[in-house]
């Protein structure tokens, strides 16, 4: 039971971007959660979105389409979306899809805010 | 056969399925001391055969069945998803996504069975009577 937490997403406005940190683990059970925090914000006018993973254990695929969505979304909004804090699986994911080639992936949230 | 594989039937409900499939892999994993990143791509390529089965197979019959096995054989670690769905081949039939394309271009589907390829050292689906039956192997690091 021990890693099967549920997903949540705390969010924490930094001068005019907002981070996001999903907590716990995305699967398709649950990723209307994550969808529907990153459709708010972009909703709200929001064009700079840091996504911090580093609290995140486990991501499926249709985790990554709403990662992949979200990155489209903003830059067609003339936005762009940073990935930061990614665990050494996540990161091994990122590489075999080509996510790590076509999202600003940084190392760390300061790393991330400085991209900005 | 060793008497600590799993052997277990899934819920055809997906919640009920991806909680018990974490459950398992995290105990099989703990038991074998599989260290992290076998467990978590483990469970990644089971939770993306099982969603497809749940999603596309399984409300086509009256009396879904679904099945998990996983098995270790010295350095390598066998897993098995069943189900009696209509006849699928996940690796015939899914579009290879390209990973070199661009933001823009990149299809949102079809990441699921790459992933699956990619994460293992072998996998192969076989119908047998009225069973889909996928098998991947994944060696571990010595």
């Amino acid at each position: 039971m021990a890693n099967h937490t549920p997903l949540s997403v705390p969010s924490e406005e930094h001068g005019n971007a907002v981070i996001l940190c999903p907590t716990g683990r995305v699967d398709g059970t649950n990723v209307a959660i994550l969808q529907g925090a990153v459709r708010e914000r972009i909703d709200a006018g929001q064009t700079t979105l840091v996504f911090d993973l580093v609290e995140l254990n486990y991501i499926s695929s249709a985790g990554l389409r709403v990662l992949l969505m979200s990155a489209r979304d903003l830059q067609s909004h003339g936005g762009k979306a940073l990935f930061c804090g990614l665990s050494e699986q996540i990161k091994q994911v990122f590489e075999i899809t080509g996510f790590d080639k076509i999202l600003a992936v940084l190392g760390t949230r300061d790393d991330a805010l400085g991209a900005i | 056969m060793p008497h600590n594989d799993v052997d277990i039937s899934l819920h055809p409900e997906l919640t009920a399925a991806l909680t018990t499939l974490a459950e398992a892999v995290e105990q099989f994993a703990d038991r074998e001391s599989l260290g992290e990143s076998v467990p978590f791509n483990l469970n990644l390529v089971l939770d993306e055969l099982i969603t497809n089965s749940i999603s596309y197979g399984l409300p086509q019959v009256d009396e879904p069945l679904l099945r998990l096995r996983l098995s270790r054989n010295g350095d390598t670690v066998e897993a098995q998803v069943e189900d009696n769905g209509p006849a699928f081949d996940p690796f015939e039939e899914a579009p290879q996504p390209d990973t070199e394309q661009e933001l823009d271009d990149r299809p949102i589907g079809g990441l699921g069975v790459f992933l699956v390829k990619q994460f293992t050292d072998d996998s192969f689906y076989e119908r047998d009577g009225e069973i889909n039956r996928i098998t991947m192997r994944m060696k571990l690091e010595t």
